[in-house]
């Protein structure tokens, strides 16, 4: 539940956020805008008790109503057995004295609304997200076909066999990696859950974008005559990751195609140092405007320069990069050239790892 | 003549107090000490077991639970694992003793003759019998919210579709650092602790285990298991553990 459809909701005035809100019924107490200095009545929201009843400075009923991720206060209020209320401010705020039972009945049926409302987006999740059911089961067909090929190939382990095979069909091999990931990815959109299953492991940055170098140098290639250059000084250590991790190389690189300008390089640049490894990835391109820097990383957010570059896109990608990292206690930064002044340069996303 | 009877019955008599003394300290301190004071069985932590990778692999029994047939069980086959494939719960019994060491579980559509949770009512029911035992939670579901248990409780996740190598990967990954008899061990020491067994308790376990590592005996459990009473729930979780434990050695 958001502030606008609360406010549509409700009977009584209330505060979100330090904000004093009227509804639609019932304007703020005057008492609580114009002649009440503490605001105590704000002291609520540190509370975590729902429907914790408070009487304010003032003499006033306050309600902590915890609807989710937020807690609303309805304030200003004179329950009708009220006695702290002078009977000279009663008279002149007769619209704010309810019963507290219908406040009690209010908090009820908010709550209510709120669960019917949270059950009905899970099905609607579902039921949107089920026909991936049975593309991932083509995929997994798909899988089956291509490791049986691979299989009669000579060599003693599938590693092996695969190793020794002719390029074409480590693309192919490859390339339902690429597509198995991005389903993967889907998953995070709706269930940023998922990042965190299954249990760590030592997983090494530098092999993970070296991978995904090779998926997407064909499309680097074929497109926009755009290299892709793999750096790093140093050995780099592995990392201690949720098999998530794997999803950022690919989405900041796939972000860097998307976004370089034609027969350019895109530069990426990992760096280890004490227990920590840097990467860096570079690209020339369109510029993010500055008030949209940190917008960049919302859920579906796309800056109007990348709009008009580019078509493809639907702004999840920095946004599914942004939660992973931070469930490794890391951060995606953006940075771009501050000498340059047009609309195109130098664009810099980078993150730091700690190394095992 | 008077001189060797009573050699004799100072050597017996001596003898006797001995063995009893040996009782005594074994009865108090849950070590068995042999006619010398020496450790008739070592701690069951120094019993060498096998260390290698491919050995491990090979021990390692996997059971795949899936309606599909997305998992390359020829190819796990090939490469030397250990793996029965089931299209749906066949056998709870094994998988709640302890039979298999990894199970790959699919969510749905494979246990619904006997939980109405499916996949998810067979994984908390066993982690709930034999919370050591290593489950991977293999399904095409991980969008969906409501199942979020299934993939918390799980050891390990494989997403379908995925590709051998990455399933491999995994799998490697638990047999290396979760399939390892000081992991059960461990686990079964936490176990009677929390249910508030003596160190003492807890020792003479080992030392039955170790028994019959040594004497190369089948366990009988009823006899191992006698101080424990009316924990039908708790004997059950001690005999799955055990039951893992020894068939490392």
């Amino acid at each position: 539940m958001d502030v606008e459809l609360f406010k549509t909701l409700s009977k009584y005035p209330f505060i979100i956020n330090e904000q004093f809100y009227d509804s639609l019924e019932l304007k703020q107490n005057k008492t609580c805008i114009d002649k009440c200095d503490t605001k105590d009545c704000k002291t609520l929201s540190l509370s975590n008790l729902n429907q914790q009843e408070y009487i304010c400075s003032k003499g006033y009923n306050n309600v902590l109503l915890i609807i989710g991720k937020l807690k609303f206060i309805l304030n200003g209020l004179i329950y009708t057995d009220n006695s702290t209320v002078p009977e000279g401010r009663k008279q002149v705020r007769l619209n704010w004295i309810v019963k507290q039972s219908d406040v009690v009945i209010f908090t009820k049926k908010l709550l209510e609304i709120e669960a019917y409302l949270n059950e009905r987006i899970l099905e609607t999740t579902e039921k949107n997200f089920s026909m991936f059911h049975d593309f991932k089961t083509s995929m997994s067909i798909f899988f089956n076909c291509t490791q049986d090929i691979i299989n009669k190939l000579p060599g003693v382990s599938f590693e092996e066999k695969l190793k020794n095979s002719d390029a074409s069909y480590k693309d192919l091999y490859n390339s339902l990696e690429l597509i198995t990931s991005q389903l993967g990815m889907i998953d995070v959109i709706i269930n940023p859950k998922s990042i965190e299953f299954g249990n760590k492991r030592a997983i090494n940055l530098y092999r993970l974008f070296e991978k995904v170098k090779i998926l997407f140098g064909h499309i680097a290639t074929k497109k926009r005559d755009i290299t892709i250059n793999l750096v790093s000084e140093a050995w780099i250590k592995d990392c201690y990751c949720h098999e998530s991790i794997e999803f950022i190389p690919l989405i900041l690189l796939d972000n860097a195609l998307k976004y370089s300008v034609p027969d350019s390089e895109i530069e990426i640049k990992l760096e280890q140092s004490y227990n920590t490894v840097k990467v860096i990835v570079k690209n020339i391109g369109p510029f993010v405007s500055e008030e949209n820097k940190d917008k960049i990383f919302d859920k579906f957010f796309r800056d109007d320069s990348g709009k008009k570059f580019s078509k493809e896109g639907i702004g999840m990608g920095l946004w599914i990069a942004q939660q992973i990292l931070e469930a490794h206690q890391s951060k995606l930064n953006y940075y771009r050239d501050l000498n340059k002044t047009g609309p195109i340069g130098l664009n810099i996303f980078s993150f730091d790892l700690r190394t095992v | 003549m008077h001189e060797i009877l009573y050699g004799l019955i100072i050597a017996v008599g001596g003898s006797l107090i001995n063995f009893i003394s040996t009782k005594i300290y074994g009865y108090f301190t849950g070590k068995s000490k042999n006619f010398v004071w020496q450790n008739k069985y070592p701690n069951i932590k120094s019993y060498k077991t096998p260390n290698s990778f491919e050995e491990l692999k090979r021990r390692a029994r996997i059971v795949v639970i899936d309606d599909e047939d997305s998992f390359p069980i020829a190819l796990f086959r090939a490469e030397g694992y250990s793996i029965d494939k089931w299209d749906k719960v066949l056998d709870y019994g094994k998988l709640e003793s302890g039979y298999y060491d990894i199970i790959v579980l699919d969510i749905k559509g494979v246990a619904l003759h006997i939980s109405s949770d499916d996949g998810l009512g067979v994984l908390e029911s066993i982690k709930k019998n034999n919370p050591s035992q290593i489950i991977i939670a293999y399904s095409q579901h991980s969008f969906d919210l409501s199942k979020a248990n299934f993939w918390e409780l799980a050891d390990e996740k494989i997403a379908k579709p995925s590709d051998f190598l990455k399933m491999k990967n995994i799998i490697d990954n638990l047999i290396n650092t979760q399939f390892k008899p000081e992991r059960y061990i461990n686990s079964l020491h936490l176990l009677l602790k929390r249910n508030n067994f003596s160190e003492l308790e807890i020792k003479r376990l080992d030392n039955e285990l170790s028994k019959i590592i040594k004497r190369k005996e089948s366990p009988n459990w009823q006899k191992i298991l006698s101080f424990i009473e009316d924990k039908t729930e708790l004997v059950k979780q001690i005999i799955a553990i055990g039951n893992t434990i020894l068939k490392f050695f």
